[in-house]
């Protein structure tokens, strides 16, 4: 009796605590998965005292390799990583969908042919990172300073085209962040709408 | 033999994932499209039509100017003769289009995408020329182009009808509607009335799909509901709130299922903003109520509240632990009553501590804003069910009183305090009558003097019971105990369990979408809507209210629901105007203020062109009807 109580007490306390969607100037949502290429677990809150780069990723959509061919992202990723940033690529095509990885010789072997230089790469199949981040597209971007604070959301720069050649005329919404969070300055435009594939869900 | 078996085996697993890879594309471009245009004889300020035609693939589709939640809309880029000018793209109704969750716009199968050609001269030629880029997705997207040209004057085959047929699926542009959008919590509101969207006597309207023109104002992927108001003038259409800023205006499609059959509309709705009250706002709080008569009200507040029916079962319960042990010492019996007192006036100060520290730091609450938020009401619930099981015996509640086997008739001190705390729990649904006004004075005190008009509360809610527990001959004049008590303590378990049912509707209200009603009659609190009304002349009667407020339900129950009193309302053409302050909302927090009131019920009644009168907390038909029409010879207090 007590039992069933106290599991209902649970659920209707789970049912009304929501799951929180992403918000600028909220706390980013936890996750937690395991690095595709070491195989250790990856945590945002263990990365507190860092900043921290999302970057929705499908190797197949053109839009990402509008960025990857010509070797743009992989230098967002390097020069980031070299002022200390944290860079998480995150592929949550499900099983059986465009883009998706199977393990982790698969995922070593995309980050290769790229030449990728983010620090983890994480496989999110069943799509929890996606979803509790709200990630609609490749690319999607979310930028999370050293609090754990979400700071920026959305396009990776204000041109949405397939174009490599619009990447040099277009700003890039990543690096600003980044440029805004470094100088201890608010970030100018927080929130944009992402533009890209949609992510490939099952 | 058996390493050619190996070596097989082996390239069939190396196959296998290539075989798994995905499908074989259609051949590129996979959109196939032509330029489709009709200007035999282009004339000066004449239009003609110009329009590619896109056919695509089985489940394939490009998109509309608004993508959606990813994509990119299609565009078209125009080389034309000089004195020729084009227009953007008159849109087709999109298709929504949904992929695990990703909600997008756009078309599949074919469509023709019209643009007018506007000509400045006569006797225009050349070659019209067209670069158009798409993003064409099934599982996989590919961006394509191509560019289309064709000689003017003159005409592709058969593009007059084509056009025709794609103008023709373009929503109608209303030019008559009066739409607004409002944001109210977690929900975004689009609402038009208007005779082309509304027409009288038209069928009733049985399906909606709002196509937003700009993104992320709403979001694409969570249900939308709809409500036509009862004369079918009006109708919202309510969505869950997206992350993008609140334009001036927004534009969209509306598209209306009447008899089976859909109707495109592009519609602008302005944003109807909640701004600070108009300049003849409501009168500044009284001359403030002195601290004394703030303490005495909340006394005489919190002895009223022992009768109400939140608070009359917990009082039942401690007077029967009482008559239990009537034989037990006259000091043992005034330690319960002082424990229970004790219980009582911690709780009202810590709640009320927490609000005052909670405006402090800036949120435009006041009393009852624990039941605001749906956590607390989740927490209340579980404990009316608990006291519930507890009072029909079906098990004990060591857990809440921290003492072996105590129930809520048992006489351990803890218990008492306990059961204190209780009572103040399930009391803050009910406002007795003097609390609101020593609750609304406690805006204007600072902390220590708000806290001691709290401490007041407690002191009278939990007189009655000290009273019995100190004065030996009211404990005389209890019944003595018997198996009556099992059956009472059941009964009292009816209330309690009613409580936890309205409760578990006011979880819903606070966490479901409910869209306010629109029509001539009825409207959610909005201010400027309010100063708008007044200045017409319109009577307005303002309903402070919230789901959880039990005094709230009932007067409206009992004096503004029933037929006679809306039929009354709609004869005297009185606007009753509903403050919804379930969820917390600054706007109504601060309407509330303006009547020196810090808590709902609140009931306001706006004669035409005169001061607002401020009605009873308690609400009666006889009532209401005299604020708004007064017996002659009558004054208007």
């Amino acid at each position: 009796m007590l039992r069933t109580l106290l599991a209902a007490v649970a659920g209707i306390l789970l049912a009304t605590g929501a799951v929180a969607a992403p918000a600028i100037g909220k706390p980013a949502p936890d996750f937690k998965a395991l690095d595709a290429v070491t195989g250790k677990p990856v945590a945002l809150a263990d990365l507190k005292g860092k900043t921290v780069v999302l970057e929705w990723t499908n190797p197949e959509c053109p839009f990402v390799k509008k960025f990857y061919s010509a070797g743009k992202m992989q230098q967002l990723q390097a020069d980031a990583v070299k002022d200390g940033v944290v860079w998480v690529s995150v592929n949550s095509s499900a099983k059986g969908k465009e883009g998706y990885l199977a393990d982790a010789a698969a995922a070593k072997a995309a980050i290769a042919t790229a030449g990728a230089k983010q620090s983890h790469y994480l496989l999110d199949a069943e799509g929890t990172i996606g979803h509790a981040y709200g990630a609609k597209t490749t690319p999607h971007m979310f930028v999370i300073d050293k609090e754990g604070t979400l700071v920026y959301m959305g396009a990776i720069d204000d041109i949405e085209s397939a174009d490599a050649a619009d990447i040099a005329k277009a700003n890039n919404y990543v690096t600003a962040a980044l440029t805004a969070l470094k100088e201890g300055k608010p970030v100018k435009t927080p929130s944009t709408k992402s533009y890209g594939c949609f992510v490939k869900y099952h | 033999m058996r390493n050619l078996l190996r070596a097989a085996l082996l390239c069939l697993t190396l196959a296998a994932p290539v075989a798994e890879a995905a499908e074989a594309l259609p051949p590129s471009p996979i959109a196939k499209t032509e330029l489709v245009l009709d200007a035999a004889q282009i004339t000066a300020d004449g239009v003609v039509w110009a329009g590619v035609r896109f056919t695509l693939p089985e489940h394939w589709h490009i998109y509309w100017q608004n993508p959606g939640d990813s994509g990119i809309p299609t565009t078209f880029s125009w080389q034309l003769p000089e004195g020729l000018s084009a227009d953007a793209i008159i849109w087709p109704t999109p298709e929504r289009i949904e992929t695990s969750g990703i909600i997008n716009y756009g078309y599949s199968n074919s469509v023709t995408l019209p643009v007018p050609l506007t000509a400045a001269r006569d006797g225009i030629s050349g070659t019209v020329s067209v670069t158009a880029k798409w993003l064409v997705c099934k599982e996989t997207c590919i961006p394509e182009s191509a560019t289309l040209s064709a000689a003017v004057p003159g005409s592709t085959p058969g593009a007059a009808a084509i056009l025709a047929e794609a103008i023709d699926a373009a929503p109608r542009v209303v030019t008559d509607a009066n739409a607004a959008y409002w944001v109210k919590g977690e929900e975004v509101f689009f609402g038009i009335t208007g005779p082309t969207l509304m027409p009288s006597g038209a069928a009733p309207v049985t399906g909606v799909r709002f196509f937003p023109q700009q993104d992320g104002i709403a979001t694409n992927n969570d249900p939308q509901t709809f409500k036509v108001n009862a004369d079918a003038t009006a109708l919202t259409v309510a969505m869950k709130r997206g992350t993008a800023e609140l334009p001036e205006s927004w534009t969209g499609v509306l598209v209306l299922e009447r008899e089976g059959k859909p109707q495109a509309f592009q519609v602008t709705a302005a944003h109807q903003a909640v701004v600070q009250p108009a300049a003849d706002a409501p009168p500044a709080p009284q001359a403030t109520t002195t601290l004394l008569a703030a303490l005495g009200l909340a006394f005489l507040g919190g002895l009223l509240l022992n009768i109400m029916p939140c608070v009359l079962p917990i009082l039942a319960l401690k007077a029967l632990a009482l008559a239990k042990k009537a034989e037990a010492s006259r000091a043992a019996a005034a330690r319960q009553g002082v424990a229970y007192t004790a219980g009582v006036v911690a709780s009202f100060l810590l709640i009320a501590g927490g609000m005052l520290a909670l405006k402090a730091s800036g949120a435009a609450i006041g009393w009852g804003f624990q039941l605001q938020h749906s956590g607390f009401v989740a927490v209340l619930l579980v404990v009316m069910l608990l006291v519930s099981a507890n009072l029909l015996g079906l098990f004990e509640l060591p857990v809440l009183f921290g003492t072996r086997a105590s129930t809520l008739d048992e006489n351990k001190l803890a218990g008492s305090f306990f059961t204190g705390v209780l009572a103040v729990l399930v009391a803050t649904p009910c406002t007795a009558p003097f609390m609101a006004t020593a609750i609304g004075a406690t805006l204007t005190f600072p902390a220590p003097q708000a806290l001691a008009v709290f401490a007041a509360l407690g002191a009278g809610m939990a007189a009655p019971f000290l009273l019995i527990s100190l004065l030996p001959g009211a404990r005389r004049l209890l019944p003595k105990p018997g198996k009556w008590m099992l059956r009472f303590k059941q009964f009292l378990a009816l209330p309690m369990l009613t409580t936890a049912a309205w409760l578990v509707w006011v979880l819903v209200q606070l966490s479901s979408t409910s869209t306010a009603q629109v029509d001539a009659h009825h409207v959610p609190y909005s201010a400027t809507e309010l100063a708008r009304l007044r200045d017409a002349g319109t009577p307005v009667l303002v309903d402070a209210t919230a789901a959880w407020c039990l005094t709230c339900k009932v007067n409206e129950r009992v004096a503004l629901k029933p037929e006679a009193m809306q039929q009354f309302f709609r004869e005297k053409q009185v606007t009753l105007m509903v403050a919804d302050w379930t969820a917390s909302d600054p706007a109504i927090t601060e309407y509330l203020a303006g009547f020196g009131r810090n808590g709902v019920p609140l009931y306001v009644y706006y004669p035409p062109h005169a001061a607002p009168v401020v009605l009873p907390q308690i609400l009666t038909p006889a009532l209401v009807r005299e604020a708004i029409d007064p017996p002659q010879g009558y004054p208007r207090s």
